[in-house]
């Protein structure tokens, strides 16, 4: 079968023609791609589709109320909504370093969530 | 009154300011920071997404992590900051700023050069025709942005946009994300405005739909927003009657556009230019007036973040120049916006600049297919670069070395096109 996807491992978006097996619907190839990021992307989407997932999460003592997170790596797209959820219940509290785990293992993808940035305590 | 006296000073900390704090203070330079907020970073601390830096870092951080790296950069440098400190003018060409801070009532910052970066704003209401009511629940992305990734806060249930600029699609998914109901994007024009990558994985990746030609005619509601009134347009962007349909909503999202953020620049005596609606700027990124740079935002809107700091960088390197007393001096000229060139940085050029390399970044009028971007004088190519394809959404930048500065002439303007 065949199936059009738009690159999104960079700005440019190239549109990309993959084929898809009949059956099983696993990925067979791909064209319209300008760099090899975009035949790995095609492959992934088809077979195992991802995506980094960004959010905000509470945090005490600091100047802001809220800390941006990101998952280290990308995660089954399926799971994106409920990891977003997930993150509406924590709260962590200042000071927090770019890079600290905020939360292990996120929604049974084996994924960390870390800090985005690095937030200090209001006082300091 | 405190005053203080700095080699060059730099405003607004976005990331265009802080790339160019750092550039300075590395070329040697006493630099000062000033940032009208209680935080470092400008913008990028609400894009949350990830996507910036891949040209600059070869990885998608999100805009926290981009400012980051600066950031860290910044506390091991010897450049003062003045936070919570908002510029009121710069006078007596570049030799006088005014700011206030709460802490310290006004201030005089006495610059040898400034570097302008007080980045750009977005295009309210005012700026677009929609009739009826003023209910509350009309704001622009970037100000539901703000709620949502700053304060925590959800400003409405059901959300209408209008507006397929960037930062509106990926608003569209952030909403989504937080459980707001997104009922669709509406776009005046018959093209999308931001990228394919953001219609893919922030509307299609959710099902939320995209109207095209269609566009908020008139919104209803006593305080808070109740509906909005949508309709199509012909070629000419002239509603069609008999189109219109109306939406039950509580939040209209804007977006709208974005322009440079002219106040300070105005008030400074800084032409503005009607191309890219920032100052007008030359080959090392200064101003009309002598020893008033700008970078980032604040001189073009850009839309990757990486040009934004190397833009910052360029003016960092040409004020220092300035300061040295190596600015150039030689007749500017102009730089022609040929075929299919919509908006240009910079437009002017001096043929004694010393700056070891040069990058124009213009936008197109419409897209095309495979296309040589060349900059010539008369008829010679001075430098040219093959794409497969020039979009509205992106940016093209184009840079020239010292070889290729070698090859101008005094005299004859330089000219810049895309050809097919
Ligand atoms: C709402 C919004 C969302 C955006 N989202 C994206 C995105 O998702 N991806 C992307 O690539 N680009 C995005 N952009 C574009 C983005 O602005 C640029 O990529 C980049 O942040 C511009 O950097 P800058 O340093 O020029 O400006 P900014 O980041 O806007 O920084 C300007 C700084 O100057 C300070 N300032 C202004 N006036 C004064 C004054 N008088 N005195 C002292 N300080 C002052 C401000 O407080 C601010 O900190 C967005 C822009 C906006 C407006
Ligand atoms: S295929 Fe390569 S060039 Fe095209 S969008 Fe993907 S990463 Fe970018």
């Amino acid at each position: 079968m065949e199936g059009k996807l738009i690159c999104i491992s960079c700005p440019r978006g190239c549109e990309l023609l993959v084929q898809t097996d009949e059956r099983t619907g696993a990925f067979i190839s791909v064209e319209g791609n300008a760099c090899i990021r975009g035949s790995l992307f095609a492959e992934a989407e088809v077979n195992h589709p991802e995506r980094m997932m960004t959010s905000v999460v509470s945090i005490r003592g600091a100047k802001h109320c809220m800390l941006p997170v990101i998952s280290r790596r990308p995660l089954p797209k399926g799971k994106l909504v409920e990891a977003v959820r997930a993150m509406r219940s924590i709260t962590v509290e200042a000071p927090i370093r770019e890079g600290d785990v905020i939360a292990e293992d996120i929604v049974g993808t084996g994924i960390d969530v870390v800090a985005a940035r690095s937030l200090s305590c209001r006082c300091d | 009154m405190k005053v203080l006296e700095t080699d060059i000073a730099v405003i607004g900390s976005g990331p265009a300011g802080l790339a160019a704090a750092l550039e300075a203070s590395r070329l040697g330079k006493r630099v000062t920071l000033i940032e009208r907020s209680d935080d470092l970073g400008g913008i990028l601390q609400q894009c949350i997404h990830d996507g910036f830096g891949l040209i600059r870092f070869k990885k998608q951080l999100s805009g926290p992590q981009y400012a980051e790296r600066f950031i860290e950069e910044l506390k091991a440098s010897d450049v003062s900051l003045l936070m919570d400190t908002t510029v009121l003018s710069i006078e007596n060409e570049h030799k006088l700023i005014r700011a206030v801070s709460p802490k310290e009532g006004v201030l005089e910052i006495r610059p040898g050069a400034v570097v302008l970066a007080m980045g750009c704003r977005e295009r309210t209401r005012s700026q677009v025709e929609i009739y009826g009511t003023r209910p509350s629940g009309v704001m622009t992305a970037g100000t539901v942005q703000r709620y949502i990734n700053l304060e925590g806060y959800l400003p409405g249930r059901r959300a209408v946009i209008l507006g397929s600029g960037d930062i509106g699609l990926i608003m569209a998914r952030r909403m989504h994300l937080e459980g707001i109901e997104v009922l669709g994007v509406y776009e005046l024009m018959p093209e999308v405005g931001g990228l394919a990558r953001n219609v893919y994985q922030c509307l299609i990746d959710y099902d939320i739909p995209l109207h095209l030609s269609t566009t908020v005619k008139e919104v209803f509601g006593d305080e808070r927003l109740e509906g909005v009134r949508v309709v199509k347009v012909d070629e000419n962007r002239r509603p069609i009657d008999g189109t219109e349909e109306d939406i039950a909503c509580d939040l209209l999202v804007l977006s709208v556009g974005l322009i440079p953020e002219n106040e300070l620049s105005r008030k400074a005596g800084v032409l503005i230019s009607p191309v890219t609606q920032g100052p007008v700027l030359d080959e090392s990124m200064m101003t009309s007036v002598p020893g008033i740079f700008a970078a980032g935002n604040v001189s073009i809107v850009f839309d990757l973040v990486d040009y934004v700091s190397d833009s910052a960088e360029a003016a960092a390197r040409g004020a220092v120049r300035y300061l040295d007393g190596q600015a150039p001096s030689a007749e500017p000229l102009d730089v022609i916006l040929g075929n299919n060139v919509a908006s240009l940085l910079p437009t002017q050029y001096r043929v004694d600049y010393t700056g070891d390399e040069l990058s124009f970044y213009l936008r197109v009028c419409k897209m095309e297919s495979n296309v040589r971007v060349a900059l010539r004088q008369g008829d010679r190519v001075i430098k040219s670069r093959k794409m497969p394809v020039v979009r509205l959404a992106e940016m093209v930048a184009l840079t020239l070395l010292r070889e290729d500065l070698a090859l101008i002439e005094s005299g004859m303007p330089l000219d810049i096109h895309i050809e097919t």
